[in-house]
């Protein structure tokens, strides 16, 4: 069952390397103050500038850095906590609408197969570009502070889930409910309530967890693909480069900025771009690790109790010992 | 089967007034509020312009031109492509398949875990990574392998379908092999077997056709998943198709009735297989 999951070693490799990003990156932000390393120039021992930024990756700049010389790397972890951040919440808030969604279609009876057949477009439209295609024009009015529009952006990204995840967790449902032992409650009397509380719900529980961790993953992924369109979150503030020439540069370093910032550079610094969808990557592999391990132990019953093996299990005390019979005849009597 | 077509049709209309509905929406906010007279006055106009779609106008930077005829060899573009890739990638995976069955299972659980990871990989990592790869090749060996960017009237067919393929490959083939395995334990295996038929023999005629039709369930979601792969790949390619066209227009018309021309192959396609699945087992 679902406690199980702690003893899978796939979800926890997943977790604890999300875990560990989280808190790099909260470590970054409360004790190193969020500081990046900048430096446009390096320098040789006699102090004369060697190379200028940007520099490509080395043991110095280990995810190189961009032309102001900021180092990717500690970009990344400072992001981290936004993107994944980001994606934790959409996703929940994707789950729990569509939770409460799914009890309204629960009953709909009727009207069901009109709401699926409608809900059937979503999947003929690519989500990015659904995203792209309403967002664009309003991303690039300028009377919005920054926080309106991430907080749009975020409604829009939560809303184009909720039907087709509403009528995921419905089927869920119905599945659940064909099981024999919902129908002996029903004999008992239990109420609807008592059902879906006492009954459905355990069994929900689980499948819910799954349901939240490929949200997750399609929220990262579409994340990545709005970065690349740049669509963007993190927020943009021209920095000047050189005395005319102004550069847009993340806020925030939130990983889908660090993406559609750098994008412009991907034939200069190919690593800028490289590196924030490979910081992707990992996560979603990470996210796909535990997604497994829920997937594994959920159908596992609790482990048993550890069950000695065939060497333990022999008594301590030999039952038998050599001086304990002797044979009749040659037994002393008398 | 009337049943199917019946249910077919439904689900057609609902889809496309679904899409027409969800290609309205930018008329439903002015700015970031809700303008619900708007959104409603923009669903009759869009019906309107969806029944005479030479109406529409594309504005290029020269001034607009008619969408039609000029679209339809973009359309043809990218339909190609994503059905080119969709049909490699299910060949390929059951070769795969098919190959990797025949290995000891030591080697098979290695594998599954490689296809795993692999799976996890975003299609923006692989577009990328093949372009990086080819341009590194280019640098060492000043040979171009293939031609990355295509010109507008320069179709490049090779690098896009093989990027859009590689990760449904490995999508299908985590559900072949997961299949394979589930239908392996069940009676009729047992049964051919006990009358002497071959393991390759089981394998082909009886298990991979009832595994084929758990890739037919998944189709929808898998071209969903490779729709939005063409998306990057035309981004990051620079290709002309027709999400570059909705990109570069931002129109809500043309958003919607490429939408619409989107739909109709991949429906029929779905259609198709349910009557197929249906001849084939019978199933609704």
């Amino acid at each position: 069952m679902i406690k199980n999951i702690w003893k899978d070693p796939f979800f926890i490799v997943g977790f604890l390397f999300v875990f560990g990003l989280l808190i790099a990156s909260f470590y970054h932000e409360i004790v190193l103050d969020n500081e990046i390393y900048e430096e446009q120039y390096i320098h040789d021992e006699e102090g004369m500038p060697k190379e200028k930024a940007p520099f490509e990756p080395s043991s110095l700049y280990w995810f190189g850095s961009d032309r102001m010389g900021a180092d990717l790397f500690s970009q990344i972890i400072s992001g981290a906590k936004y993107t994944i951040g980001i994606a934790l919440v959409v996703s929940l808030l994707r789950v729990g609408l569509s939770f409460i969604g799914s009890f309204l279609l629960w009953r709909a009876g009727r009207v069901m197969p009109f709401i699926k057949g409608l809900s059937q477009s979503f999947y003929y439209i690519p989500s990015a570009l659904l995203i792209f295609f309403i967002v664009g024009p309003i991303i690039q009015l300028e009377n919005y502070t920054f926080w309106e529009k991430a907080f749009f952006e975020m409604l829009l990204i939560i809303a184009i889930a909720v039907p087709n995840t509403s009528i995921l967790i419905k089927e869920e449902i119905n599945l659940i409910e064909k099981e024999e032992f919902i129908t002996s409650a029903k004999l008992m009397g239990g109420s609807r309530v008592r059902i879906l509380s006492k009954h459905i719900l355990p069994h929900l529980w689980p499948k819910l967890l799954l349901i939240y961790v490929q949200q997750v993953i399609a929220v990262l992924l579409l994340l990545a693909h709005l970065g690349i369109l740049g669509v963007f979150f993190g927020g943009t503030t021209m920095r000047e480069f050189t005395t005319e020439y102004e550069i847009p540069v993340s806020d925030s370093n939130e990983w889908s900025g660090l993406i559609g910032g750098y994008y412009y550079q991907l034939r200069l610094a190919p690593w800028l771009v490289f590196f924030p969808v490979f910081s992707f990557a990992a996560v979603i592999l990470a996210f796909n690790f535990m997604g497994e391990g829920i997937k594994r132990s959920v159908n596992k019953l609790p482990i048993p109790k550890k069950v000695k093996s065939k060497g333990e299990r022999k008594p301590n005390i030999s039952l038998v010992e050599k001086n304990s019979f002797v044979f009749l005849s040659r037994k002393k009597t008398g | 089967m009337p049943y199917i077509l019946k249910d077919s049709f439904l689900s057609m209309v609902l889809s496309v007034v679904g899409i027409i509905l969800l290609g309205s929406v930018p008329y439903m906010f002015s700015g970031m509020t809700f303008n619900t007279s708007g959104y409603l006055d923009g669903i009759t106009e869009m019906f309107r312009v969806m029944l005479n779609p030479e109406e529409i106008m594309y504005f290029a930077e020269s001034g607009p031109y008619p969408l039609f005829p000029s679209m339809w060899g973009i359309y043809g573009y990218s339909v190609t492509i994503l059905f080119a890739a969709f049909f490699i990638a299910i060949i390929v995976a059951l070769l795969f398949a098919l190959f990797i069955f025949m290995l000891p299972s030591s080697l098979k659980n290695r594998i599954r875990v490689f296809s795993f990871v692999f799976e996890s990989i975003p299609d923006v990592l692989i577009a990328i990574g093949i372009q990086f790869f080819i341009v590194w090749f280019f640098k060492k060996t000043n040979i171009l392998l293939f031609q990355i960017v295509s010109l507008y009237d320069q179709k490049t067919y090779f690098v896009p379908i093989l990027c859009l393929t590689i990760l449904p490959t490995f999508l299908i083939l985590r559900i072949l092999l997961l299949n394979i395995e589930e239908e392996y334990g069940k009676l009729y295996v047992d049964t051919a077997r006990s009358k002497g038929m071959g393991r390759f023999r089981i394998l082909w005629r009886h298990v991979l056709p009832n595994t084929l039709l758990s890739v037919f369930h998944q189709s929808r979601n898998i071209l969903w998943f490779m729709l939005s792969n063409l998306l990057m790949i035309e981004f990051l390619f620079n290709i002309y198709g027709i999400t570059s066209l909705i990109r570069t227009s931002g129109n809500p018309a043309v958003f919607t009735i490429s939408m619409l021309l989107l739909f109709v192959p991949m429906f029929l396609f779905f259609t198709l297989l349910r009557v197929i699945t249906f001849k084939w087992v019978g199933e609704k």
